[in-house]
């Protein structure tokens, strides 16, 4: 009986093999739910709530986010798997079958009568070569256009259909591209991602500028602004009690009235400082102005705008501040108090677009912008998140590629080739971790098992035929054609993953099938309570 | 000046403090007035809103950011069915894929009957137009004399489970925002327990997680967005776990963005919530603290709303209103109390007639670097059939006000205070004849109230005194909650015995206080913050609390406590 037993005797004890099978359960669990999602064959899921709400993805990210996981195991690899996304953002279903899969080899071994520390120790030794394995198969070329193109086209084909895949592709690829900037780290932050309700998907596309989702709110502002001269600024032009003060101390009406004429005054001074800017930049030809502030603008300061042909839009998100000096040039004021025309950004149009209650307005036709937007349309709200949640991960392995300067061949092939390595290491591996090295190898094809069966194929016929192609091809990658079930080249098919998510997965996965294989006991008492 | 729609915007952080939200909006919308023969003295646009669907239909949704945990809204999807598309029964060719589609649906929620017949209210109003269900009604607009829910009595003590259940008006597609509980570090659910507790680091670190953050921050932008002169946020916030932590994250970014906004924030504690587990009971009153610490730096005013007679005692006794039936357990019931109050003290600033501006309500309650102030509240306001509000107030008024901030008492050196009186009409102010005629000449409650305590010379000096005609409205859903002797129309009659109780609106007084009771509740905090042992309570240390920060805690609140002590 377990100690804890005598102390709280309603605690719920799991010892030895049953813990073990806890553990093996849940992980095998959650393995069953994400394995129909693998590959660009797998099937989309369709979650539909209680109260309507619907959601629709194939992601393993966003499923694990979905189900209300009830399995302390299982929760605790959603965890750990949401983890992996947060960094890398993309690889979860594949960690989740590996692991799944590499505590099934464990338990056939365990059933042998080996002890679990033994096959743990295994573990590592086999991520370790594994790693090896990778650093030789990834390529470490110049990334072209093309390469991005690939490798994001891999990753979203399995998120969306092929055709949508292929759109988002450029639009992702352009995106980076336009935001990418010699010597600096890339920030995605600087491609914003606008929804729009109407139209549909395949209507998504890049906008080189920006688009916000408010408007002018003043009816006689004009909704369309030509060779538009731009005045970022985060000052409020909005009449209340001053910043300073926390409110006015006042004896009298007379003084109240006082106080607040000179605030007005104040606010009215800095509308007409920048109704002077205007005067002096569009003298006589067609130049318009536009002021876009990140705090608000009163009804009676928009009245002054608007009188002078001023486009004036309020409450700019403080990220678009930002994205806004980098699209258009010129810079975000903090103060009106010298104001020169080079503060100023410059746009070749301006423009409003209605949409039910929300007004969009796009800032297109710039010089040359490091900020870009990407708008995403769709009927449907749950086709906008799931385009959205698609052009997030293709955003990412385009970076992903840029930042590791490398990419891995896809298909498989890397399963594959790090298979015959590993069982090629078991030989060397003295005592009796060498099952724990065989049982990471055996785990490793789920991969490319899963992708054949969800393709359709059998996949034990499959996998013969890659391991056969493999041990012919001498080196080069041999990956799974999910359209025939043969065997391909996929750098000559154009198929990459990210090194980082690869080397991130065996990492997750070694790390997590370990711990939960050397678990000995689970006990259920007062710690639930705890936190 | 009075012209200017002075726009508030609402943040409603945590389910019990959506429970409170809840049943306020369904008080404001019950007070709606839909054609021009009556008027009414309430300014819905200070918190209301008018949109238009991409239907082009009009419509007139709270300014409104409800933040709660995934899992709580039950049958009211996320959206909202207000701005939502009809759609026909789910299929899997919306999904934009070329294979397999599995479909996985959920059984649809059972819903209670008061929802089903606001849905059927909806398609009623939408009828004509076409066959969809599930679709929006104009709230500004309709003006249907049909039997609506809201004339039915029902009894929804057991259907409520979520806030969601008893939501009459139609929320913005962009109003719930909810908290995925996988990045919430709450603990597992326990065997027969559902205490899954988190404390207000865990809700901190989750507010700074990119993507709430952002989204977050992005729809209080575009409620403000819309706002000609907004004047400042009200937020009402649990603070018993890591929600308040949220609120807090929230309250940092009003300050760098909306700097010159005030906030008024209400802080909630669930009084049917008594943790069972020593831990969790721990954790819970260090969130309290927590909360307060920061909540007192951050905004404008704090409100402790609380039932209990103690804010950190999970089992004092709850505060006794003399002519109501209270369920202390239940939290459809004793939000709705709560609600009553926001909702009466509240008008002071969105009255029609001469609202305060927020922040002379700020400057009134917050002298001298005191934060909190004290709410409370008399409903109904016990005022008999056959008595005048005159009379009332001379014979019966002292103790009818029941704090409903953790059982702070307002007599002890009060400084200010701003009083909401509604719901008495002009004929109700003085009765032809008896004893007060000086009361004769006055035509509207507030003025009397004022002069009556004017001239009765109490203590504190500074005092607000604001009225409206518009009584509560008390019906569905909102719940019975008032002893037999309450009459239809909210007065008192001892004779009066109606076996089901139905009060159809009641006149109010709700009151915002700053005296030294506060300062008292305030040194309790401290004195149990310095009692805490925080290496004792391991799930604290998990979040990150050392005992060096709780020691800067206990100081700061010192210091908070210490604007109340008397010179």
């Amino acid at each position: 009986m377990a100690a804890i037993k005598t102390l709280n005797p309603k605690a719920e004890v799991a010892r030895a093999a049953q813990a073990l099978s806890i553990n093996i359960s849940g992980a095998r669990g959650i393995q069953d739910v994400l394995r129909t999602n693998l590959g660009p064959k797998g099937t989309m899921k369709m979650l539909v709530s209680g109260a309507g709400d619907i959601k629709i993805t194939k992601d393993g990210n966003i499923l694990l986010h979905e189900m209300q996981i009830q399995h302390p195991t299982a929760s605790m690899i959603a965890k750990a798997c949401t983890a992996q996304d947060d960094v890398i953002g993309d690889g979860t279903t594949s960690t989740v079958l590996l692991i799944g899969e590499m505590l099934k080899q464990a338990e056939i071994q365990i059933q042998e009568g080996l002890h679990p520390r033994l096959i743990a120790e295994g573990f590592d030794m086999a991520k370790v070569k594994a790693q090896e394995v990778l650093d030789k198969v990834r390529m470490s070329e110049e990334i072209t256009r093309e390469r991005l193109c690939q490798v994001a086209r891999t990753a979203l084909r399995t998120k969306v259909h092929s055709d949508l895949a292929d759109k988002l592709t450029e639009v992702c690829v352009d995106a980076v591209l336009a935001i990418k900037e010699e010597g600096k780290p890339l920030d995605l932050h600087m491609v914003e991602v606008m929804d729009m309700q109407h139209k549909t998907e395949l209507d998504t596309q890049l906008v080189k500028g920006l688009v916000l989702d408010h408007g002018g709110r003043h009816p006689d502002m004009p909704k369309r602004a030509t060779n538009a001269h731009i005045l970022t600024c985060n000052v409020s032009m909005e009449y209340e009690k001053t910043e300073v003060t926390s409110g006015f101390f006042y004896k009298s009406a007379e003084e109240r009235e006082k106080l607040v004429g000179a605030e007005r005054e104040f606010i009215e001074e800095r509308v007409k400082k920048v109704i002077e800017l205007k005067k002096k930049v569009c003298t006589g030809n067609k130049d318009m102005f536009v002021v876009i502030n990140q705090k608000g603008i009163d009804p009676m300061s928009l009245d002054m705008l608007a009188k002078e042909g001023i486009m004036g839009l309020r409450r700019a998100k403080r990220r678009n501040m930002e994205r806004l000096a980098l699209a258009c040039g010129g810079m975000a004021m903090n103060s009106f108090d010298d104001l020169t025309p080079d503060c100023l950004g410059y746009a070749g149009s301006v423009y409003e677009h209605v949409l039910g209650e929300t007004k969009y307005t796009f800032v297109e036709d710039l010089k040359n912008p490091h900020s870009v937007t990407i708008l995403i349309k769709g009927p449907y709200k749950h086709t906008l998140t799931q385009t959205k949640d698609a052009i997030r991960d293709g955003l990412r392995a385009i970076k992903n590629a840029l930042d590791d300067g490398s990419l891995v061949p896809g298909a498989g092939a890397f399963e594959v080739a790090a298979y015959d390595a590993l069982i090629k290491y078991e030989n060397e591996v003295k005592g009796r971790a060498r099952y724990g090295v065989r049982a990471f190898a055996d785990a490793l094809l789920v991969i490319p098992k899963t992708l054949a069966s969800n393709s359709g194929y059998d996949p034990m016929d499959s996998l013969v035929k890659l391991r056969e192609e493999f041990k012919a091809s001498a080196g080069t990658p041999v990956g799974l054609d999910i359209a025939t079930g043969e065997a391909l080249n996929p750098v000559d098919a154009g198929i990459f993953d990210n090194y980082c998510v690869k080397r991130h997965m065996l990492d997750a996965c070694s790390v997590i099938a370990r711990n939960l294989l050397i678990v000995d006991e689970i006990m259920r008492a007062g710690l639930s309570q705890l936190k | 000046m009075s012209q200017v729609t002075r726009e508030l915007i609402t943040l409603q952080v945590g389910h019990y403090a959506n429970f409170i939200g809840t049943h306020w909006w369904n008080l404001q919308e019950a007070s709606f007035v839909y054609s021009t023969a009556t008027s009414t003295n309430i300014n819905h646009d200070f918190l209301f809103r008018e949109g238009i669907t991409s239907y082009l239909q009009e419509t007139y949704t709270p300014r409104l950011l409800a933040i709660d945990l995934k899992g709580s809204l039950h049958s009211l999807p996320v959206e909202g069915r207000l701005y939502n598309d009809f759609q026909a029964e789910p299929s899997t060719n919306e999904a934009a894929w070329d294979g397999k589609v599995e479909f996985i649906q959920q059984l649809p929620q059972e819903k209670n009957e008061f929802l089903k017949d606001l849905e059927q209210e909806d398609l009623k109003f939408r009828g004509v137009t076409d066959e969809d269900k599930d679709i929006c009604i104009d709230d500004s607009k309709a003006s249907d004399n049909d039997v609506t829910p809201s004339k039915k009595v029902y009894d929804l003590t057991k259907s409520v489970k979520v806030w969601s259940d008893f939501l009459r008006p139609h929320l913005h597609p962009k109003a719930v925002y909810l908290i995925d509980n996988l990045m919430v570090n709450t603990g597992r659910a326990s065997a027969g327990t559902s205490e899954n507790i988190w404390g207000f680091s865990s809700g901190y670190s989750t507010f700074q997680r990119e993507e709430v953050e952002e989204e977050i921050v992005d729809r209080i932008r575009c409620l403000a967005e819309s706002c000609n002169s907004l004047q400042g946020f009200q937020i009402l916030t649990d603070i018993h776990d890591g929600m308040g932590g949220i609120s807090c994250g929230i309250l940092q970014h009003l300050g760098d963005e909306y700097g010159s906004k005030n906030s008024l924030t209400f802080t909630t504690s669930p009084p049917h919530l008594i943790p069972t587990m020593e831990p969790a009971r721990l954790l819970m009153q260090a969130s309290i603290l927590q909360s307060y610490r920061e909540m007192c730096q951050l905004s404008s005013i704090v409100v402790p709303l609380n039932m209990r007679k103690s804010m950190l005692d999970f089992e004092a006794p709850c505060c006794a209103h003399q002519h109501l039936v209270l369920k202390e357990y239940d939290a459809y019931f004793t939000s709705s109390v709560v609600a009553a109050f926001l909702d009466t003290v509240s008008l002071a600033y969105r009255s029609r007639a001469s609202p305060l501006p927020l922040a002379n309500v700020v400057d009134i309650l917050t002298p001298t670097g005191r934060k909190v102030a004290g709410g409370s509240l008399s409903l109904p306001l016990g005022i008999k059939s056959n008595q005048s509000f005159a009379e009332w107030l001379h014979e019966e008024h002292e103790c009818s006000l029941v704090s409903v901030s953790a059982g702070c008492g307002y007599h002890l050196d009060p400084v200010s205070e701003l009083l909401t009186v509604r719901g008495i009409p002009p004929s109700k102010l003085n009765r032809s004849g008896p004893k007060y005629p000086g009361a004769r000449s006055y035509t509207n409650a507030a003025q009397l109230y004022s002069d009556f305590l004017q001239n009765s010379s109490k203590p504190p000096n500074m005092r607000f005194v604001a009225g409206v005609e518009d009584p509560l409205k008390t019906t569905a859903p909102f719940p019975s909650i008032f002893s037999p002797s309450v009459t239809d129309d909210g007065y008192i009659d001892t004779c009066h015995k109606s076996s089901v109780p139905d009060v159809k609106s009641t006149p109010c007084l709700a009151g915002l206080h700053q005296s030294r009771g506060l300062g008292i509740l305030l040194q309790q905090l401290y004195t149990s913050a310095k009692k805490f042992d925080v290496m004792k309570v391991p799930s604290l240390l998990e979040e990150g609390v050392d005992k060096e920060s709780w020691g800067v805690l206990t100081e700061d609140l010192q210091e908070i406590a210490s604007n109340y002590c008397s010179k």
